[in-house]
């Protein structure tokens, strides 16, 4: 199943809702997502995977790419739900710990916006 | 423009349903050939099965590939491109002047797109050269690189170690099906002296040169780092630190590595991110969790040590995620349960075989998927019965 990414915007932050398998082509076509949304300066992004049935290790990487990249253009990347197959992929490889993730979109919203610094 | 004329013959089909359109072109072309290559022979066909038929019959120097603007405009035309363009160089000559159109058909494997009611017999022959000489130098390339990837595939075949080690009281066995020419699966063993053999699988990130060439890279530094660490937990260690030399943080390597202390069974392991390996011991199973993350991404990371001991006619399966995110037509995953069933039905199969009916199991359940799969790599180790 080809990948696809619906893009919202409040206020300054993005929420791309993604939907498909992140593996192979995918993983880059949503790296190069971001990479576009940094080239405008909106670099406040949540990953909405709740359509995302399965993460590879090489879109993993990418994520991992991306969420140092939006970092250091001063932003913050933040992932809401995460499908069970996708939180086990999370858990083993403890990227847990790198990656905040949210189960409500309220909430992850209210978190880039208390802690997403000056911009 | 066509002062330097060729002595070459050529020979074109030009494809074409519509026969007023035909008879032009074949006129252009006579007037483009005398200067440009000597003589021309075209031959003209209605349609693309015919065309396709042709070309397989002959060699022919370029395909003119004749489109309506309404063809062109739908873009149903272009799935012939690419099936003409392993032939054959082709040009469009198309009725619609539409730029975007004529990216699309390029992108599909089109040389060139002219518009048919601003054909000159010079455009043509200059066109139809270009696309000779680019269809050539492109075909070369290709053949080039198939060939590099061929020997790139043979050399990473040669990591694999050759034997199995000796591990009296203990069946050892492995098999790697490569989804591609090169992957970024790997194992290993490595016999550490004492009575202790080391199983490393792992996988690294990324398909083809950059998986394998990361692949290669650890491979190496685990067989001569391996020996000299007294723990598995200081040979991740080890390896981690060597694989962080350039921080480029979009890939990493997951990896199992253990050892055997073989006289007793004593098995201690490191599991770096990846996924769980399985322990049949009777009628109980563990599984040997991931223990800390992928290596290559932190520079300090917790990773623990774990150790289970393999008692008589216990099994210990570790494989990568290839075979467990197997998926079929129906995108339904392989699953630990997969692994779990080729165990049940081969209960006394000898390692090597089991872990080729475990990597074969998953390779046939997502024979339907269009998608191709990744990487598929079982290690097995039985304790034998005394």
């Amino acid at each position: 199943m080809a990948l696809r990414i619906g893009q919202r915007e409040l206020d300054r932050l993005t929420i791309l809702d993604v939907r498909g398998k992140l593996a192979g082509e995918a993983g880059e076509a949503l790296a190069q997502r971001i990479e576009d949304l940094i080239a405008v300066g909106r670099t406040r992004v949540i990953l909405n995977l709740r359509e995302v049935s399965f993460i590879d290790s090489a879109a993993l990487g990418e994520l991992l790419s991306k969420h140092s990249a939006l970092r250091d253009a001063g932003g913050q990347l933040k992932l809401l739900h995460l499908t069970d197959r996708v939180w086990d992929l999370m858990v083993t490889t403890k990227l847990e710990l790198v990656f905040e993730t949210f189960r409500s979109e309220a909430e992850a919203i209210r978190s880039l916006r208390s802690g997403a610094g000056p911009d | 423009m066509s002062s330097q004329a060729a002595a070459t013959d050529v020979r074109v089909l030009l494809l074409e349903s519509d026969a007023e359109h035909a008879a032009r072109v074949s006129i252009l072309l006579e007037q483009a050939a005398a200067p440009a290559f000597g003589s021309a022979e075209v031959v003209s066909v209605p349609e693309a099965r015919a065309a396709l038929a042709e070309l397989d019959g002959g060699r022919y120097d370029v395909v003119l590939l004749g489109l309506s603007s309404a063809v062109a405009r739908s873009g149903a035309g272009f799935d012939v491109i690419q099936q003409l363009d392993r032939m054959a160089p082709v040009v469009v000559l198309s009725a619609l002047d539409d730029e975007d159109v004529a990216v699309r058909a390029v992108q599909r494997g089109a040389q060139d797109y002219l518009v048919k009611d601003r054909l000159t017999p010079d455009l043509l022959a200059r066109s139809m050269r270009y696309a000779r000489e680019r269809h050539r130098l492109l075909a070369e390339q290709t053949r080039r690189l198939e060939h590099e990837l061929k020997i790139a595939a043979f050399v990473q075949q040669s990591f694999l170690p050759s034997r199995m080690p000796v591990a009296p009281g203990h069946d050892i066995g492995a098999h790697l099906h490569a989804s591609g020419q090169v992957g970024g699966d790997f194992y290993d063993f490595i016999e550490l002296g004492g009575d202790r053999v080391a199983l490393a699988l792992g996988d690294a990130s990324g398909k083809g040169i950059p998986g394998a060439i990361l692949m290669a890279e650890t491979q190496g530094v685990l067989r001569a780092e391996a020996a000299g660490c007294a723990t598995p937990l200081e040979l991740v260690r080890t390896l981690n630190r060597a694989l962080l030399h350039d921080r480029s943080q979009d890939r990493f390597v997951t990896l199992f590595y253990g050892v055997l202390e073989v006289p007793t069974g004593e098995f201690t392991f490191v599991n770096a991110g990846h996924p769980r390996a399985v322990l049949q011991d009777g009628g109980t199973e563990s599984a040997l969790k991931s223990t800390g993350p992928p290596l290559r991404l932190f520079t300090d990371a917790a990773w623990e040590e774990r150790t289970v001991r393999l008692r008589a006619g216990a099994r210990l399966v570790v494989y990568s995620d290839g075979v467990t995110e197997a998926q079929d037509a129906d995108e339904r995953f392989f699953d630990l349960e997969g692994v779990r069933a080729v165990m049940a039905e081969h209960p006394d199969c000898p390692a090597a075989e089991l872990a080729r009916h475990i990597c074969h199991a998953a390779e046939r359940f997502e024979r339907g998927n269009p998608d191709p799969g990744d990487d598929k790599t079982v290690v097995v180790i039985r304790a034998r019965e005394p």
